[in-house]
């Protein structure tokens, strides 16, 4: 099977001589389709950098990005949009939901930007807000939501294009333990029933403990790495304590 | 469609007074514009009009300001000496307009006669939509016809051939017209010393002025056509003489204004007036577009998390350029209807208000200087629209999409 992601050497400096800083040191790592993968790592480590390299919010100092045969570096203008809009979904830790528009125009936003019919954009708005139990607040605006009915409403909006891949920065940073769990929930199924590929950021070792594989980032490169394989939620949970202890961070996390 | 109805609903429009401001901004640039290029087109036609005259060697008269008129005072013999003393000397260009008749038309407007010599005749330079020009032989003995022009408004009821009875003010007696030809539509006369301020003569009968009409005509004619008279190919001595007699004769004081005098009057008054609209408006215009960039920068600055969430869900600059443009594009054409319909109620409340020497024909009544205005209009808009657009996208892309931006 070919991978969906290839990142081959990635480095990201900024700053200029002599006040430079390397947030990432080379990265090499491949994201198979309906994986579910996580990055770790203490503050300042790079793991939301590489993600913003991903989703080409930040554009990379050298290697290369290629989701599904295509270079990122080649991408602009139009086809960047299309990246964006087609091939990604963003999932916000602080949802980025817009106040002036209630939760279906929220969701709906993607589907108007790519002209996908009124038809269609409704029928998978009803499917996503049923899997995601939010058919209740589609009426409602952001601000007369809980926080997971946002989170919900934003991977609703994530998800409308069918993208090839998620990428959710923090996406329970933001949430209570209860809608945390929910959200986590949520994407765990979609990986599963629908062989959904989720790439997520993350401090929240709980949060963790839903993925299949997880990458340790520590000053720019990767340096552990845990698979699930046929662990239940609780051992693999465990196991990212372990290595997080390692890191010297995310004690707090421990239950 | 739908995306640019969200993007105007809910991002455009959603800071109102950003979006009010830029509203008003734009309807005073074209408002502006309009003035200002309407103003020196119309200038522009009436010193066109004025050059004809205003040839070396030709004298155009004006009453002295420190002069006033005592028309009981004036006797008619007296006048008719200076008339003599005219013909005997000088060619002149004799033009009197303003006296009013009431004569039955379709539109039961008034009617303004305009009376010509026709040295004035010759340097206006008519053109007719219908039948042919003025001819000033005809014999004026109280049963003849007199052959006339007359505007396009009274060419229903009066085509070429047909004759029109009236009794004339500047005669006092009744006289028969027969109409010769019809003016092109719009056709107007000038006012020598306000340039950009015109009569239409669409309810305006031309009659031609011969020496026997002259001697005819009353006091108010004579002495009217005297305080606009033209004396054509003369000397400045002749000139000085002609006002004295008319000075003795009638005690009316006039100023005779040469071309030198004319072209230095036009040029220190006309042309820095001219010069002084244009460059005011230009100003205006520059800080109307400063305002707007400013305003536009404001919005962008307010509207920039809702901008950033829709580029990171795939808006492209290409189609937010494209919204930026529609958008702007619409305003534009809600200030230009705006105007359009300014311009249109003032032509045709002359209309309304049957202001006969303001009718003109036309759009709504509109002319072709208000066309070439809207069009100036336009181009301004253009301008402001590109420059305003393309400083929006630049703040926009120079204000990279991030996440920082979000929070």
């Amino acid at each position: 099977m070919e991978p969906i992601l290839n990142i081959e050497n990635l480095t990201k400096v900024y700053g200029n001589v002599p006040n430079q800083t390397r947030a990432l040191n080379g990265i090499t790592f491949q994201v198979m389709p309906g994986e579910f993968l996580g990055i770790m790592g203490s503050s300042g480590s790079g793991k939301s950098t590489l993600l913003n390299c991903i989703a080409t919010v930040i554009q990379p100092s050298s290697g290369s990005i290629v989701m599904g045969g295509k270079d990122l570096a080649s991408l602009n203008g139009k086809s960047l949009a299309n990246y964006r809009g087609k091939n990604i979904g963003y999932l916000f830790q602080n949802f980025e939901l817009l106040d002036n528009l209630t939760g279906s125009e929220n969701i709906l936003l993607p589907t108007s930007l790519h002209n996908v019919s009124e038809k269609e954009s409704r029928l998978r708005l009803k499917q996503l807000a049923e899997y995601l139990e939010i058919t209740d607040v589609l009426n409602k605006f952001p601000m007369q939501m809980s926080g997971g009915q946002r989170q919900r409403v934003a991977t609703a909006r994530a998800l409308i294009l069918h993208p090839k891949m998620i990428l959710a920065d923090e996406p329970t940073g933001a949430l209570d333990s209860k809608n945390a769990k929910n959200v986590m929930e949520k994407l765990s199924g979609l990986n599963r029933d629908d062989q959904a590929t989720i790439l997520m950021v993350t401090h929240d070792s709980n949060a963790a403990s839903f993925c299949k594989r997880i990458l340790f980032i520590q000053d720019g490169i990767i340096f552990h790495e845990l698979r699930r394989g046929d662990e239940s939620q609780r051992e693999f949970y465990e196991r990212i304590l372990k290595v997080m202890a390692q890191l010297g961070g995310g004690s707090y996390n421990v239950l | 469609m739908k995306l640019f109805k969200f993007f105007v609903s809910k991002i455009f429009l959603r800071r109102i007074i950003p979006g009010i401001s830029i509203i008003l901004l734009i309807c005073l640039s074209n408002y502006i514009t309009f003035t200002a290029v309407r103003t020196v087109f119309s200038t522009y036609q009436g010193y066109q009009e004025i050059r004809g005259l205003n040839q070396d060697g030709n004298y155009i008269a004006n009453l002295d300001p420190n002069s006033t008129i005592d028309f009981g005072a004036i006797e008619l013999d007296k006048t008719t000496e200076v008339y003599n003393y005219l013909s005997s000397n000088f060619d002149y260009a004799f033009y009197v307009d303003g006296f009013m008749v009431s004569i039955p038309n379709r539109d039961d407007m008034e009617i303004s006669l305009c009376y010509m010599n026709k040295a004035h005749y010759d340097l206006t330079q008519f053109n007719l939509s219908q039948g042919t020009g003025l001819t000033f032989d005809y014999r004026f003995d109280g049963n003849s016809e007199i052959p006339v022009l007359i505007g396009k408004g009274l060419s229903k009821t009066y085509p070429v051939g047909s004759t029109i009875d009236l009794e004339d003010p500047a005669l006092g007696q009744e006289i028969t017209l027969r109409v010769q030809g019809v003016l092109e539509q719009n056709a107007y006369h000038s006012n020598y010393y306000t340039l950009n301020s015109k009569s239409y003569y669409n309810y305006s009968i031309i009659l031609p002025v011969n020496e026997e009409f002259l001697n005819h005509a009353n006091l108010d004619l004579r002495v009217n056509g005297l305080m606009d008279i033209v004396i054509l190919q003369t000397t400045n001595e002749k000139i000085s003489d002609l006002r004295a007699v008319i000075q003795n004769t009638l005690g009316l004081k006039l100023n005779f204004f040469g071309q030198q005098d004319n072209n230095e009057y036009f040029n220190e008054y006309y042309f820095h007036s001219l010069k002084i609209v244009a460059v005011t408006s230009v100003i205006l215009l520059l800080l109307i577009t400063c305002l707007s960039v400013w305003n536009a920068m404001v919005s962008i600055r307010l509207m920039l998390k809702d901008l950033t969430i829709n580029l990171l869900v795939g808006l492209s600059y290409s189609k937010l350029r494209k919204m930026f443009y529609s958008y702007f594009g619409i305003l534009f054409l809600i200030n230009l209807v705006i105007v359009f319909s300014i311009t249109a109620l003032n032509r045709y409340g002359c209309w309304l208000r049957k202001d006969t020497t303001f009718v003109t024909y036309g759009l709504f009544g509109l002319i072709g200087i208000d066309w070439l205005s809207l069009l100036a209009v336009v181009v301004t808009d253009i301008i402001i629209g590109v420059i305003v657009v393309e400083c929006m996208l630049w703040r926009i892309k120079k204000v990279p999409i991030s996440l920082g931006v979000l929070q």
